[in-house]
């Protein structure tokens, strides 16, 4: 009963190459990730996926930088 | 995920130990339980709810609270333990989940559901699980947020119809349910993540252009919409918490006047039957005055022949009279006319003069009708009398509306009936709201009324709110792509974290309508899929599905079919479920709690044919007016893993029986 989610990140891959095409696919499978990761927290942990994108944005920033 | 067995104690009528083994042979993969109604087939369905989920769901879709969970014979015994197992094995390992309630520590007799103390396990591999990991493996196999589209029963398919009626809170839900089960919420989730990660950055944007110097003005003005930005999300949050407290508030009135739905119509019957009779009664009254006034004069009737025969003899009389009145007055009319002309010797009518012959003619004319003048005597008193009788008898003879009378006392009688009836009716209605307060429930009507005014002014204050948000973020965003341009601002770190969180909220955002157009394309295909398996009419070429992914039949034209039955409803919510499910996840077990109500038996060997294909188990709670043993299994049978049956013992004791080995 594993929910795979396929489409939901073709989805979002299809929809970054129309209005961002420059934002990397392998960032936005890591962030897409993360949200599958964090897809059933409870609404304690909500803030968990937010901070897990912010890492990952900060250090694609920070790569980026450093080039 | 393949189940292997499921046991309980005491769990809702099953009390001290059931166990049941599901087929695990992917070849017969079918499981049949059978059981009349109020024997416990849906509390097989909860007792899997309540071991995963920690709840079991009762009608309406609402939570059965735990402590109606226990069973009531055992607890009469003192025994207040229910506990449910389920065995399990997927992606090669295997699992045990474990769910108890127990009477907590000092609690004597438990009277409320806090007074029990519910625990879990969870052991994979035969090695327990740490309470924080069993949420992530649940939900690794059968996430609770999916958990109605592979444990559901009747009731779910009949929420499907709903999805047709845009806009309805139950359209909403099973929306939002079916939008959890394809990843919407991944993205969605994506998109607010990166919604806040964008404004942390644009706050840190703008103290970083500060320091630089050079672009207060730029800072100024971000600051002022990040202000207003955050105030109207503030504003949002608190629209949003007050129409979810209205929704919440409003659909507990609902609940609670759908189960006073009968005392209130009974009220309204009172109110109606008692105003009722009183316009009965004041009819009545009205009439009996109108009656009377008619009494008063209808003496007259009884006399009337009498008097009427009287009448016409004094008019008889009196016109006897009058003709002879008449007679007297032409003889004394001659007789002067006879003695002018014997005295004038002329004649009366052509003044010539006449001869003796003639003179002496006239005098004896004159004589004779003198004597007979004599004859004509007339009593002018008793003359006089006779019409004046005629007269007060005319008076007396006038007609009246005392017929009237007849149709009054009829009316009357059908009034006297009617109100009887409404008293009888009335007291019947009286002794059923009898301490009842309805006034209450009228209060609960109105607040409820006022309720749903309210939500839709909250809701049209979210909308406002959300379009001069929309607009503030545009601003900011304007002056994000300004600070772009220039290299310095540009450099900043805050400012590459803009760049780079706010192309992502892009990709995001946009994914969300891509994704659920996609999904509805993909939907629509594999339910119509199912659907031509499913439905025994071979003239429907398949399914349209609509914003809510509510599904339209098309016939062999592929125009949409208006009108359906009740059970095209279930073919079509059952081909929804077999397109969701292949969609949004890989096979799994589907347990399906009388599914079959409204099927004729085509479509139930349809379903039976076609469904055990799609799922890796297929458990079927039913009862014999649904599935015939003697016939609708024969063409299954070599797909059949087990059979069951739910015995009574009491009417608080069920018992399952495996009658197939």
């Amino acid at each position: 009963m594993t929910d795979d989610n396929d489409m939901a990140l073709a989805a979002l891959l299809k929809a970054a190459a129309d209005v961002e095409p420059a934002l990397s696919a392998e960032l936005l499978r890591k962030s897409f990730a993360i949200q599958r990761r964090h897809q059933f927290d409870h609404d304690d942990i909500r803030e968990a996926s937010m901070q897990d994108l912010k890492m990952l944005l900060d250090a694609t920033v920070d790569v980026e930088d450093s080039k | 995920m393949i189940l292997h067995t499921l046991s309980s104690t005491n769990f809702m009528p099953y009390l001290g130990k059931m166990s049941i083994n599901f087929p695990t042979d992917k070849d017969r993969n079918v499981m049949l339980v059978f059981g009349d109604n109020m024997r416990g087939k849906t509390s097989l369905l909860n007792a899997l709810r309540w071991v995963f989920y920690g709840k079991a769901i009762g009608r309406h879709s609402r939570e059965i609270a735990l402590f109606d969970l226990v069973n009531i014979e055992a607890t009469l015994e003192g025994d207040w333990s229910i506990e449910v197992v389920v065995t399990f094995e997927d992606d090669g390992h295997r699992y045990e989940m474990r769910r108890t309630a127990t009477k907590r520590a000092l609690v004597s007799i438990p009277s409320r559901s806090e007074d029990l103390l519910m625990e879990r396990a969870m052991r994979k591999d035969d090695i327990p699980l740490g309470e924080h990991l069993i949420d992530a493996e649940i939900n690794r196999f059968a996430p609770e947020q999916t958990s109605r589209f592979f444990l559901f029963d009747g009731e779910l398919l009949d929420e499907y119809e709903q999805l047709l009626i845009d806009g309805s809170d139950q359209s909403k839900l099973i929306k939002e349910a079916i939008e959890q089960v394809l990843g919407v919420p991944n993205l969605i989730r994506g998109r607010d993540d990166a919604q806040t990660i964008l404004k942390h950055a644009q706050k840190q944007q703008t103290a970083d252009l500060q320091k630089m110097g050079g672009f207060e003005s730029q800072a100024e003005r971000q600051r002022h919409y990040q202000a207003q930005i955050e105030s109207i999300e503030k504003d949002l949050k608190g629209q949003n918490e007050r129409l979810k407290q209205v929704n919440d508030d409003r659909i507990e009135l609902d609940d609670a006047l759908e189960k006073v739905e009968a005392l209130y119509q009974a009220k309204q019957k009172f109110d109606d039957a008692v105003a009722t009779r009183k316009e009965n009664i004041d009819r009545q009254d009205d009439l009996q005055q109108q009656r009377l006034l008619l009494v008063k004069d209808a003496w007259k009737e009884v006399l009337r022949p009498l008097l009427t025969l009287k009448r016409n003899h004094i008019h008889a009389q009196y016109l006897k009279l009058t003709s002879q009145m008449l007679a007297r007055d032409k003889v004394e009319t001659k007789i002067e006319q006879l003695a002018v002309a014997v005295q004038s010797q002329t004649c009366h009518a052509c003044g010539q003069a006449l001869h003796q012959k003639e003179r002496v003619a006239a005098a004896t004319e004159l004589g004779r009708l003198q004597a007979e003048l004599l004859g004509m005597k007339l009593d002018l008193n008793f003359f006089s009398k006779l019409g004046s009788d005629v007269q007060s008898l005319d008076k007396l003879l006038q007609p009246t509306d005392a017929r009237q009378i007849a149709f009054i006392d009829k009316e009357v009688s059908r009034l006297s009936v009617e109100v009887t009836k409404l008293d009888n009716q009335i007291d019947a209605l009286d002794e059923l709201i009898k301490g009842q307060d309805t006034a209450e429930i009228a209060r609960k009507r109105a607040k409820r009324d006022g309720l749903l005014k309210e939500s839709a002014r909250i809701a049209g204050d979210i909308k406002s709110s959300k379009d001069t948000l929309e607009k503030n973020q545009r601003e900011l965003a304007i002056i994000s792509k300004v600070l772009e341009g220039l290299p310095k601002a540009r450099a900043a770190k805050s400012s590459k974290l803009v760049k780079l969180a706010s192309s992502i909220e892009k990709a995001y955002a946009r994914s969300i309508d891509q994704l659920r157009d996609d999904l509805k394309s993909t939907v629509e295909n594999l339910a119509s899929q199912a659907f031509r398996k499913l439905s025994t009419q071979s003239q429907y070429s398949g399914l349209r599905i609509n914003g809510n992914y509510g599904l339209t039949i098309l016939d062999e034209r592929g125009q949409e079919v208006p009108i359906r039955s009740a059970g095209a409803e279930q073919i079509v919510a059952l081909s929804l479920i077999d397109g969701l499910a292949h969609a949004g996840r890989s096979a799994g077990p589907v347990v399906m709690d009388t599914p079959f109500g409204r099927l004729d038996k085509k479509h139930r060997a349809n379903i039976l044919a076609y469904l055990p294909t799609t799922t890796s188990q297929l458990v079927l709670f039913v009862h014999e007016g649904e599935v015939d043993r003697a016939t609708d299994l024969a063409p299954l049978r070599s797909k059949i893993g087990c059979v069951y049956e739910i015995k009574e013992i009491s009417l608080r004791h069920s018992r399952v029986e495996r009658i197939n080995q």
